[in-house]
């Protein structure tokens, strides 16, 4: 039995054009970009070319662009980068931020004294764009809200919030990890942006914070003058050749790939709703609920991720589902996991009023472009076996 | 000595060997196949969802587990792989909570989860459940709370625990999973623990563990999962007795390392579903066998202190979980007299020599600890001395229950003490029963368990009352 892998939010498979893309440069052109000679000139050409690329697709400068080491880099340079930069200054980020996000500013909070807000989401995981504007003050340094979710698959209005922020004159950061496949990333009205190439086909160890050009900041390493020495260290030039190719591709393919994934996604949903009526969904998705039933839905809606489905079944942990699916061969995710791999409840499922013991709950699948129509339905097949059975016992147990 | 086993077809081959011996039949499934990428290799089945068996990536990979050659050990592994299973065949299949279609008959289809310290018993444990063909699944237990510092070396769940009991997952090519147990840690045995402490008695968190949290709410997960047992890594002998109707609990072979008082508490339902491979072993055997296969944990120390403790200072750890101000009271002796000052009860055990800051011509102990009026009371040795003690929440493991007229044991009186002769008597309240022993025992320490021996089997177990109660 094949195993089937629905966490493409946890990361995706290299694509073969990008693996192709960066070859010669792990092979032949493995100069030092800072290098002088022609082999290091071949390096530099291709990060010059990939940084072009990028800053195509962004809609900004190339000179905006700093490669990092991935998503969760480009977060701590934003958030501490700017902090060190506007010192004592608040700090505002959304209580469903990826936890590079959370434990930046927590750091910032807690070593350097910043004051470090919180913005409350609703129960679908949207932040308020009038409560925003109503509790930030002008000495704010920061705000950093993500484009999508990663565990429920919310679209915050980045685009109206970060609107309003740029007339106010406060920064604003979009950490937009999760969104780069699905989702249009030319000219956003934010400040600084994250990205990770292993969510979109690209390699792990690649990502960016593309920069406003006027924007101060403070770097995090120090040790050599490369990207305009707010990174220094050695490019990864294959692995940022590898990420412009991968964004290139998302970019060429992301409508016709957004409704694709979108149709299997609710395809997905809807098996699993007819078979398990009590099945829970988190996230804009929840309100589908009846009134418009997801298999007619076309199309990736605007509010929600097309390949992001949170889920849950009264009664049953999604620790317990995700080590049982792994069994079953469906390889999905729950919550976050500690150092030790061990899962917490999600603190999204939190953010949205959950109790505890519901936000343990949460199951998480994610699916990918080259997810097929008959993986879901087995998927799903799986997912409805394997939830029967655990019923099952604790029927009997009980 | 004996032949090297790396010299043995069937170890590191993966040759099928038929191994027919006191009803275990490993025919249908020989030892596990070792062949890289085979669709039968272990972990590829999962008897509990026949419909889906993926081909694991962990076992697509897995590395052959065979006799590392270039060490010397003189043991013979198939012998004593052949001797565990013999013994796992007094267990598995056998009595009327057996799962169903479990036993050593099929055991591809039985799954196992072990339960992974990161130490080298329970890795040994659970190689030996892989190479007689079962379908195991490595778990580690995530129990101390966010507030103790995760990189505390030691104990069984600290990040380098797991780290290696992942690697010994890997190298037996099993699924591994960390299960986050910590609030039912928290609530069955730490918190019990703070408070027999406050009360003034002397808690064993071990055993609290092992009834609430390894085999139990482990036990109900890796049941929920499909699996029929769990596995563990204690030097005791477990098996069903078909004469009594009981599942019973024997000491480890290894007097020295016998692990059977910290089992003592279990239920006959959960002794029916705990296998315990390395009861008929000896601890350097185990070192041994870890070695052979080339685990990692081969050559790791063993760990003695209460694992969620932070360097063994249980008193530092009752005052910081607690809250609670340590009250200083007077110390006394059986007449009344005042001594001297104590500096609070928690930090007092009975028996206590060392720390009584009381001057007195010769040596004292602590004989009681007085919470009603928080007073110390010391004596001499003599007095440390008891006939009698009474015990609560009584667990029956050989018995269904105490005959009206007692019966003759060994009573064992705290986890690392030689069992003494005694008689186990009806208590005079329907819930508790009365120790006496032959001979004066020193010690007797309320919250601790007793347990009573008939011969190497554990007759059953009971929480030490306060002499008062």
């Amino acid at each position: 039995m094949n195993r089937i892998y629905l966490d493409h939010a946890a990361t995706t498979p290299l694509r073969p054009e990008v693996r192709q893309a960066m070859e010669p440069y792990e092979v032949a052109h493995y100069g030092n970009p800072s290098s002088l000679h022609a082999r290091g000139r071949a390096a530099r050409a291709g990060l010059d070319d990939a940084r072009d690329r990028l800053a195509q697709i962004l809609g900004c400068r190339a000179g905006e662009i700093i490669f990092t080491s991935g998503g969760t880099e480009a977060d701590n340079l934003a958030l501490i980068g700017v902090s060190e930069a506007h010192p004592h200054q608040p700090l505002w980020i959304s209580a469903v931020e990826h936890r590079a996000v959370l434990d930046a500013a927590a750091y910032l909070r807690d070593r350097r004294g910043v004051p470090v807000h919180e913005i409350p989401v609703d129960h679908q995981g949207r932040v308020q764009v009038e409560w925003v504007l109503d509790h930030v003050t002008p000495d704010t340094a920061l705000v950093s809200v993500m484009y999508v979710n990663n565990e429920i698959g919310t679209v915050e209005p980045i685009r109206v919030l970060g609107q309003a922020l740029r007339e106010r004159g406060i920064l604003f950061h979009v950490d937009a990890v999760q969104a780069a496949e699905y989702f249009p990333l030319a000219d956003l009205p934010c400040d600084l942006l994250s990205l990770s190439a292993h969510k979109f086909g690209g390699p792990k160890g690649a990502g960016l914070l593309r920069i406003r050009r006027d924007v101060e900041i403070v770097p995090l390493l120090h040790g050599g003058g490369q990207e305009r020495e707010r990174r220094p260290g050695t490019e990864n030039v294959a692995g940022m050749v590898g990420m412009a190719t991968a964004l290139e591709l998302a970019a060429e393919e992301r409508e016709l790939a957004a409704a694709r994934v979108a149709s299997l996604r609710d395809r997905l949903l809807a098996h699993l709703r007819q078979a398990l009526p009590d099945t829970r969904v988190y996230g804009p998705l929840a309100q589908a609920d009846a009134a418009s039933p997801p298999e007619t839905s076309e199309g990736a809606p605007s509010d929600t991720s097309p390949s992001i489905l949170c889920v849950g079944w009264p009664g049953i942990t999604g620790e317990t589902m995700v080590v049982a699916l792994d069994l079953a061969g469906v390889e999905v995710s729950s919550g976050a996991a500690c150092s030790a791999g061990s899962l917490a409840p999600s603190h999204v499922l939190k953010a949205l009023g959950l109790e505890a013991q519901e936000a343990a709950g949460g199951v998480r699948f994610s699916l990918g472009r080259e997810t097929t129509r008959e993986e879901v339905d087995e998927a799903a097949r799986r997912v409805i076996e394997t939830v029967e059975r655990l019923r099952e016992r604790q029927r009997r147990g009980d | 000595m004996a032949k090297r086993s790396s010299d043995r077809e069937g170890i590191s081959s993966g040759t099928p060997t038929a191994s027919e011996t006191a009803g275990l039949n490993l025919n249908s499934v020989g030892r596990p196949d070792t062949a890289p990428g085979s669709a039968s290799s272990l972990g590829a089945d999962i008897g509990s969802v026949p419909e889906s068996r993926g081909a694991y990536p962990d076992s697509a990979r897995r590395p052959d587990i065979a006799v590392d050659a270039g060490r010397d050990v003189d043991i013979d592994l198939d012998q004593v792989q052949q001797q565990v299973e013999q013994e796992m065949a007094r267990l598995i299949g056998q009595g009327p909570h057996a799962p169903a279609g479990s036993g050593l008959g099929s055991v591809a289809n039985t799954t196992v989860v072990c339960a992974l310290s990161g130490g080298v018993d329970s890795s040994v444990a659970a190689a030996f459940l892989v190479r007689a063909g079962f379908n195991v699944i490595g778990v580690t237990l995530q129990l101390w709370p966010e507030w103790l510092p995760a990189d505390h070396e030691g104990g069984c769940c600290s990040l380098a625990a797991v780290e290696d009991a992942r690697r010994v997952a890997r190298r037996l090519g099993i699924p591994y999973y960390v299960f986050n147990m910590q609030e039912a840690f928290e609530d069955e045995v730490i918190r019990p623990f703070a408070r027999t402490y406050l009360a003034g008695q002397t808690p064993n968190p071990c055993l609290l563990c092992n009834k609430r949290i390894k085999l139990g709410a482990l036990l109900d997960k890796a049941l929920e999962l499909g699996a029929g047992y769990v596995a563990t890594g204690h030097y005791a002998r477990i098996a069903w007795n078909a004469e009594r109707g009981r599942y019973t609990l024997r000491q480890g072979v290894d007097r020295a390392k016998d692990q059977s008082y910290a089992l003592s508490l279990l239920g006959q339902e959960q002794l029916a579903h705990t296998v315990t491979p390395l009861g008929i072993l000896t601890k350097p055997v185990t070192r041994k066998v870890a070695a052979a296969l080339g685990l990692v944990t081969a050559r790791k120390p063993e760990s003695q202190e209460i694992c969620f403790v932070p360097d063994n200072d249980y008193r530092r750890f009752i005052r910081e979980y607690t809250g609670a101000q340590p009250s200083p009271g007077p110390v006394v002796n059986r007449q009344g007299q005042v001594l001297g000052e104590h500096r609070g009860l928690p930090f007092y055990t009975i028996g206590q020599r060392k720390g009584l800051n009381v001057a007195s011509p010769r040596p004292l102990y602590v004989l009681e600890i007085d919470v009603a009026h928080n007073r110390l009371v010391v004596g001499e040795r003599s007095q440390a001395e008891c006939m009698e003690l009474t015990a609560g929440d009584v667990n029956w493991v050989a018995i269904a229950g105490l005959p009206p007229e007692g019966m003759r044991v060994q009573a064992r009186v705290r986890y690392r003490v030689e069992p003494a002769p005694a008689w186990v008597y009806p208590g005079e309240r329907p819930d508790v029963v009365r120790t006496v022993f032959d001979r004066p025992q020193f010690a007797i320490t309320p919250g601790q368990t007793v347990v009573w021996y008939d011969r190497d089997e554990v007759v059953g177990g009971g929480t030490i009352l306060p002499a008062h109660a």
